[in-house]
């Protein structure tokens, strides 16, 4: 039998760092789920898998190692739909990212999907969500979904422009420095098992337009404003210098470039506040956070950093450093500069959007980040319908952003509801 | 609907604590369903393999190598050719094949087929252990005494685990057979014996085992087919 030649792909710009970065048992992943309103037969989610995966060529892969870079291949086995893990973003080895760096998950009424970041980003990761759900609800229901808002034809092959490396294309010719200060981390006790405590904030998309449009921003800056405020207020409580408190928004470059890519497309603004010039009230931080952002998501400013970025990697001496060395001084770079610009990540995901027929059938959409090595906690934000999800994952015992994030939503006179997880 | 009466957050259905202040809450009106209790399944620690089967090979591969270079650099330096450490070295192996076999075929998920080829290997080996030892010794009781013997004790566990995992015999029913054959087996063995090393002499020990072996094996066959008995038993020596 002739054997089958197998794709692959070079990691794209930003993917780069994280196969680099990973510590033993911290590998950068993230997880979109959707919960039906049904429970999810795992024979047909396998099938509607098997059926999507052909149409996404650079997710259902893996990573390999070559000689001067990682690069990544076609998977051949790919993975079963199994049985949710006991918390979010849990078990995973590096080992298993070498034969299939993405996992199916069901439990329950919910299919989720977690995707090493190296593959795509999490626009890419929902993407593919709503195409694996798609096809799973047309073979669930006999129903005929249109392959609109983000539900791809898995009939048709997948087009170049989609497995680009946008980084590389719309690199800029002025490079920006890199430099800023480092900010505030939140500490605390580690736990000790390794599993996240995850904690669901759910707020009502209309109430918070209503705020939102009342002050001219957007809920990315509104949300990232009262996440300042409750740093603020740890960093004030347990009195430990007056860094700079700073969040790490990603801004999707899909939406200023117009690119279709399904591989890392995003770059990230840190928005903050430096708390040595005094105290704050919440509209002074959110007015600063809106200004920053609008200074910084410019197509001339992020084609400058996207410079930066790509730079760094063209360099001949990187290129032709041997990939263990290289790892090396990569994990060098991430532990002293990776993690300190800032305080935690809040990546909101938008809107979500599916085809009419699909809606009948879907309850939410969620959006979970792991925590990071000095990085104890992280947000994922998306919004289904009317609902907006806020998922604070943390690594520690205290739920003190979490305990500070709801008194700053109380202090606003923002309804929420609360769900979450608590690792034994 | 229920509110934490620590931080007043109002919690979704099913949710049973605050995830902030890990306090329990329960309405009281919440109508128990288990379908909308958990959002995540319970713990199930993993087991994972942290050593692979092929790093256990290499250290068992080192650990045997180390006294069979011992043994053979003494005796080539004492002898100057293998002499003595022909033994050493083939009981080594003895030892090392089926060892390194039953690491090296754990993966395959058939425990039956598991166990089948890794006492095959058992079996072979021991009867290239016994030749080679005839051999040796310039002994000519190989192929009328060891090589017999060998392949009936094999055809005898073969068939026991075919009796098991094919035919379904009970545990029970299983021992008899077992004691049976043990019985047997001592009696061929003492038949081998003679055959090959004292032509002419009549039984003189097998008998005993084999009285032994066939009446206990008789009983157990005699409490299997008896249900009212076995029964009895059971409820006296339940463990």
């Amino acid at each position: 039998m002739e054997e089958k030649e197998l794709k692959w792909l070079k990691l794209d710009n930003a993917a780069k760092i994280y196969p680099a970065a990973r510590r033993r048992n911290w590998n950068n992943m993230f997880r979109v789920s959707a919960t039906l309103k049904e429970p999810v037969d795992p024979f047909l989610l396998n099938q509607a898998v098997t059926e999507t995966v052909p149409r996404f060529p650079s997710i259902s892969a893996r990573l390999r190692k070559g000689f001067f870079w990682y690069y990544l291949e076609e998977t051949e086995s790919l993975p079963r739909a199994r049985m949710d893990t006991y918390a979010p973003l849990a078990d995973i080895r590096f080992k298993d990212i070498r034969k299939c760096a993405f996992r199916v998950l069901y439990y329950r009424r919910r299919i989720a999907l977690e995707i090493y970041h190296s593959l795509t980003d999490g626009n890419g990761g929902l993407v593919f969500l709503k195409t694996v759900v798609s096809r799973y609800l047309e073979l669930r229901y006999g129903i005929e979904i249109p392959h609109t808002d983000g539900v791809l034809d898995i009939e048709v092959a997948a087009p170049e422009e989609e497995l680009e490396d946008s980084f590389l294309k719309y690199s800029g010719d002025v490079r920006m420095s890199r430099k800023e200060p480092s900010s505030y981390h939140i500490k605390g006790q580690i736990n000790e098992s390794g599993y996240l405590d995850l904690t669901c904030v759910t707020l009502d998309v209309n109430d918070l337009l209503k705020r939102t449009r009342e002050k001219g921003v957007t809920i990315t800056e509104y949300l990232t404003a009262l996440f300042i405020m409750s740093t603020l207020e740890i960093q004030k409580r347990e009195g430990n210098g007056k860094r700079f408190v700073k969040i790490l928004v990603p801004v999707n470059l899909r939406k200023l470039f117009l690119s279709s890519t399904l591989r890392n497309f995003v770059l990230f603004v840190t928005p903050g506040v430096d708390p040595k010039l005094g105290e704050y009230t919440f509209d002074e931080v959110l007015q600063s956070v809106h200004y920053q952002m609008k200074l910084d998501v410019t197509p001339k400013n992020m084609r400058a950093r996207i410079a930066a970025n790509v730079k760094s990697e063209k360099y001949l001496i990187v290129r032709i450093m041997p990939l263990a060395i290289k790892n090396m001084i990569m994990k060098l770079v991430y532990s002293l500069v990776g993690e300190t610009k800032a305080t935690f990540t809040c990546s909101n995901l938008g809107n979500v959007k599916v085809p009419s027929e699909m809606e009948p059938y879907i309850e939410r959409f969620d959006f979970v980040l792991g925590a990071q090595v000095t990085q104890h906690n992280n947000c994922g934000v998306v919004s289904f319908g009317n609902k907006l999800r806020i998922n604070l994952t943390r690594n520690i015992k205290e739920a003190k952003l979490e305990y500070e994030f709801i008194k700053a939503l109380k202090a606003q006179g923002i309804a929420y509801t609360l769900e979450g997880t608590r690792v034994e | 609907m229920a509110y934490c009466v620590h931080c007043g957050s109002k919690l979704e259905k099913g949710q049973k604590f605050c995830p902030i202040c890990n306090i329990e809450i329960r309405d009281p009106l919440e109508e128990e369903d288990e379908s909308v209790t958990e959002i995540y399944p319970k713990y199930v620690p993993i087991t994972e393999d942290n050593v692979s089967r092929k790093s256990i090979s290499i250290l068992i591969t080192l650990l045997f190598l180390i006294p069979a270079a011992i043994t053979l650099i003494c005796d080539l330096s004492i002898t100057g050719k293998v002499t003595w450490s022909g033994y050493v070295l083939a009981s080594l192996c003895l030892l090392y094949v089926p060892f390194v076999c039953f690491v090296l075929f754990s993966k395959l998920k058939d425990k039956l087929l598991y166990l089948c080829l890794g006492m095959l290997v058992v079996f072979i080996s021991l009867t290239m252990f016994l030749q080679y030892i005839c051999n040796k010794t310039g002994g000519k009781w190989f192929l009328p005494f060891a090589l017999p013997l060998v392949l009936i004790v094999m055809a005898a566990f073969y068939a026991c685990v075919a009796m098991r995992k094919l035919l379904g015999f009970p545990k029970l029913l299983l021992s008899a057979v077992i004691l049976i054959l043990t019985g047997v087996l001592s009696l061929i063995t003492e038949i081998l014996i003679i055959s090959a090393f004292m032509p002419g002499q009549g039984l003189t020990w097998s008998l005993y085992p084999l009285s032994i072996f066939v009446l206990l094996g008789g009983v157990l066959l005699w409490i299997n087919f008896n249900t009212n008995i076995k029964e009895k038993l059971r409820r006296k020596f339940f463990i």
